[in-house]
């Protein structure tokens, strides 16, 4: 990694730069990239912690077949809102809570261009989250559609359509004023030296994610215009009596959701990209073909939506290009696999919690590329398509990919955000519960999928009892578990041991090398030069 | 403002101004790829 000049500590100023205001107001109208980092953090988790009660009522209700806690109207709300929350407010706001942390300070950069854009993306974010949590209680409820909002029963719901549709016009926003200001920041604050193939590769994996970010995000907000449209103001999009094609939201949809599936699995790259070699005390194996793989991703990640749609009639050849398109993700994947077990060979490893949640992610994330790959198969896809299969796959992305690699980051971080150390066995805790309680919700799911057990269905036939118990009771014990997360960074925030200033050997981006542990509230207010 | 105009100390007026000028450009040309996007899909089904 680059090597930095000049400069030793002559940013640590906390104080004197003008009015600063306390108390609540300081967060509402900061435009500190760090306390905007903060605020997407707690925001995340606040989101991840309410969309794991919904998952707690969902599992609840398969606990055992038969109706026991919920109405199936509910049940279906709980379905939409849990995937909705998840990925637009936890997952998505937890990678912008790092991304504004880190990409200034691992760029040499004062703070991000556009500080007052920032605190408006973050506080949009909370009015979109009341949107989608009120629209519970309106008559009708929420939207019971699952998070892919298809049409036509999309055009057919109450009004918390409508509040649905409004907070994804609210988040689409936000994310597209973060993506600009990122790429803004990244191409045009570096500091002097640090040309983009210096960048560290979370650096990287974040500009990318917000190119992606900027072409999907807009596709998103259409098709959701066009169901407000249908819905109330006489359109027929997705209305077939009208001349228009209920299929058509699905493309458009998914044109929009397979990117998105690469905008949240990005950024854990980036994190894992950095964890890992950190812990091997070497540096990152094929940087520069890890920056080609990212970006292959992300050019793929476009080419490949309709294999969420194979079973909607498409036509043959329509389904083998999709199928060997989607295989060919495998690709650039597999070199970042590689790549990450090439930087642990032969290194010194040791194995605190953020190498821990790495590795998880390095194991289970794989596991859920594989089961990728065995859905792009058109056949297997056709009988395995909304079965427990599915979410068992995307599961395994997205808990074990993204949130593992959040954990990880987390940890990693944390003595440089709090200037103390977190307690590294309830760390491990941590881990080991996650891991074992993770497995037990989602592996057993796969065996739900193959024997034909349907997702978004409040009942189930007896035979599939013991597995979703099973499913159950870990989704009770991961829930739990992340209680204790929260009680090891409350403690680690209020500890009074301070860290030292790089915990981390093998850590060698700039906030590492350069900044003081706590990071201050400025930092690089004069650039480094990097060599 | 808190941040970035702390940030900037080490420039002078001239170019800040020009760095400022710089980030504008970049922002309205990735908003108007965003605002492309979204009308170009309405439109596209709407003709």
């Amino acid at each position: 990694m680059s090597a930095v000049i000049g400069h030793e500590h002559d940013h640590d100023h906390a104080h004197g730069h003008g009015y600063q205001p306390g108390g609540i107001m300081r967060w509402v109208k900061t435009t500190n990239h760090k306390d905007i980092g903060t605020m997407y953090l707690w925001f995340s988790f606040v989101m991840f912690l309410t969309g794991g009660v919904m998952a707690m009522v969902i599992r609840a209700e398969l606990f055992m077949p038969g109706m026991q806690v919920v109405e199936p109207e509910r049940f279906n709300q709980m379905i939409t809102l849990h995937g909705l929350i998840m990925v637009f407010g936890a997952i998505m706001p937890a990678f912008v809570g790092f991304a504004n942390w880190l990409i200034p300070m691992q760029i040499g950069a004062p703070d991000m261009a556009f500080p007052r854009m920032n605190n408006w993306s973050f506080w949009l974010l909370p009015p979109a989250a009341i949107l989608l949590i009120v629209s519970l209680f309106v008559p009708g409820g929420a939207p019971g559609v699952g998070w892919t909002l298809y049409a036509p029963l999309s055009v057919q719901q109450g009004m918390g359509m409508d509040l649905t549709i409004f907070a994804i016009h609210i988040l689409g926003m936000s994310s597209i004023m973060g993506s600009i200001n990122i790429i803004t920041t990244v191409l045009n604050l570096r500091a002097p030296g640090m040309t983009l193939m210096k960048m560290p590769l979370f650096v990287w994996t974040w500009l990318i994610t917000a190119y992606l970010l900027i072409a999907v995000m807009p596709v998103l907000a259409g098709a959701v215009t066009m169901t407000l449209t249908d819905r109330h103001f006489g359109t027929h999009f997705f209305n077939a009596a009208g001349g228009g094609d209920p299929v058509l939201f699905q493309h458009i949809f998914w044109f929009f959701g397979h990117p998105e599936v690469y905008i949240i699995a990005i950024p854990a790259f980036g994190v894992v990209s950095q964890v890992i070699p950190a812990f091997s005390r070497k540096p990152l194996f094929g940087y520069t073909s890890m920056v080609y793989a990212v970006a292959s991703i992300a050019i793929l990640s476009f080419l490949v939506w309709a294999h969420h749609m194979y079973t909607t009639g498409l036509p043959v050849t329509g389904q083998l290009y999709y199928m060997y398109a989607t295989m060919l993700i495998a690709v650039p994947t597999g070199v970042k696999v590689f790549n990450w077990v090439a930087t642990m060979w032969k290194g010194s490893l040791s194995f605190e919690t953020p190498m821990l949640f790495a590795l998880g992610f390095l194991f289970l994330f794989t596991l859920g590329g594989f089961s990728g790959l065995v859905l792009s198969i058109v056949p297997v896809d056709i009988q395995l398509h909304d079965t427990y299969y599915v979410v068992a796959h995307f599961h395994y992305v997205m808990v074990a990919g993204a949130l593992f690699s959040a954990f990880a980051g987390i940890y990693f971080w944390l003595p440089k955000w709090t200037g103390h150390m977190y307690d590294e066995t309830l760390g491990k805790w941590h881990f080991w519960l996650s891991m074992i309680f993770f497995n037990m919700i989602f592996f057993v799911q796969h065996f739900l999928g193959l024997a034909g057990m349907p997702r978004r269905i409040p009942d189930y036939a007896p035979q599939f009892t013991d597995f979703n118990m099973i499913s159950s009771i870990g989704a009770f014990g991961f829930g739990l578990t992340q209680l204790l997360f929260l009680y090891v960074v409350i403690k680690c925030i209020r500890s009074t041991e301070m860290a030292p200033q790089k915990p981390w050997e093998g850590a060698d981006s700039l906030e590492w090398t350069h900044l003081p542990t706590p990071a201050p509230y400025h930092t690089f207010e004069t650039p480094p030069t990097v060599k | 403002m808190i941040g970035y105009a702390t940030g900037l100390r080490a420039m002078d007026d001239k170019q800040v101004k020009r760095l400022k000028a710089r980030n504008v450009r970049t922002a309205l040309i990735l908003l108007s790829v965003a605002l492309a996007f979204f009308a170009g899909i309405i439109w596209r089904r709407w003709s």
